[in-house]
């Protein structure tokens, strides 16, 4: 689920939102194991190492009080959220910022969420978007701007 | 030749070896397997909002994985190192099927109460023509708990 409003035709405070997901250990550990298999790249499948993300005495041996999930989990969810409101013009053309201000902890319900903050205008307007993620009791983890050119009406 | 044992070896400008690799619809689909992107186009060719097979942008993430990797072949270092901060600037689509060349280097150091940080500036170019595709900027804490200075 997005805004209701076309890609075009979003103004200053539109919103914009994704579903809302669990953070389950697994979810986690699929990331772990596809960045591990996609870096490596030879189409065999990795099953990663222990990591912060992944066991949890190994996120307490580092000061974390349990497992967190990366925080690529979540910008990819803002990124979802930006794809299926405009398309290929964000891909192509747009630019995402992400900052992980708090831990996400397994079994957190987290919800994606953005909102039009400025549209610049100029010969290429481009929507100024603060773009977030934030748990079932309204507290932001990962949050950050995008920008996205305005795609012709 | 490595630039560093561990990342945590890792000193304002230096520069890492580049990494080329091919694309492929695997790695495509992989990625977005581990992060729940259903969006067709970065699992077909010929959708509805690009005749291309795409990659999702936000692997570029996976170029740092790669450029550390090949750098710092040892790893983190003494301390898991935890991700801080994602900024990518997308100039093109990035079509799968391409082979491309991540390279990078250490824009900044730095401590914050008690913390060290490694700032990465990365770029992702089409191999054959030199195309930007991809500028990323990258920051990670290198040990979550602060350590004691002196």
């Amino acid at each position: 689920m997005t805004s209701t409003r076309s890609a075009a035709d979003l103004t200053v405070g539109d919103v914009l939102s994704g579903p809302a997901r669990l953070m389950s250990r697994e979810r986690m550990r699929w990331y772990c194991d596809a960045l591990e298999t996609t870096a490596l790249g030879t189409g065999e499948f990795v099953i990663a190492e222990p990591t912060i993300h992944s066991d949890d005495d190994f996120a307490i041996a580092n000061g974390l009080p349990g497992i967190i999930a990366d925080g690529m989990i979540s910008t990819n969810w803002i990124s979802g959220m930006l794809l299926e409101q405009f398309g290929v013009g964000y891909v192509g053309g747009g630019e995402l910022q992400t900052k992980f201000i708090r831990p996400i902890y397994e079994d957190e319900v987290i919800e994606t969420r953005g909102e039009v903050r400025v549209v610049e205008g100029g010969e290429r307007p481009v929507y100024v978007i603060d773009v977030w993620c934030e748990t079932a009791d309204g507290q932001k983890c990962t949050v950050g701007q995008a920008r996205i050119p305005v795609p012709a009406g | 030749m490595p630039v560093g044992r561990y990342v945590s070896d890792l000193e304002e400008g230096d520069v890492l070896n580049p990494v080329t690799y091919e694309m492929t619809p695997f790695i495509a689909r992989e990625y977005c397997h581990g992060v729940d992107e259903v969006a067709e186009v970065f699992h077909a060719p010929g959708t509805e909002i690009s005749g291309a097979h795409l990659a999702p942008p936000t692997l570029i993430h996976i170029d740092k994985i790669r450029l550390l990797k090949a750098n710092c072949p040892d790893g983190a270092g003494p301390d898991a190192r935890i991700h801080y901060e994602y900024h990518a600037i997308h100039h093109a689509p990035v079509p799968v099927g391409e082979r491309l060349v991540a390279s990078g280097s250490v824009s900044r150091r730095y401590e914050k109460r008690g913390r060290a940080y490694v700032e990465l500036e990365i770029q992702l170019r089409v191999e054959s023509t030199n195309q930007l595709l991809t500028s990323y900027r990258d920051t990670s804490v290198l040990s979550f708990a602060a350590k004691e200075t002196a």
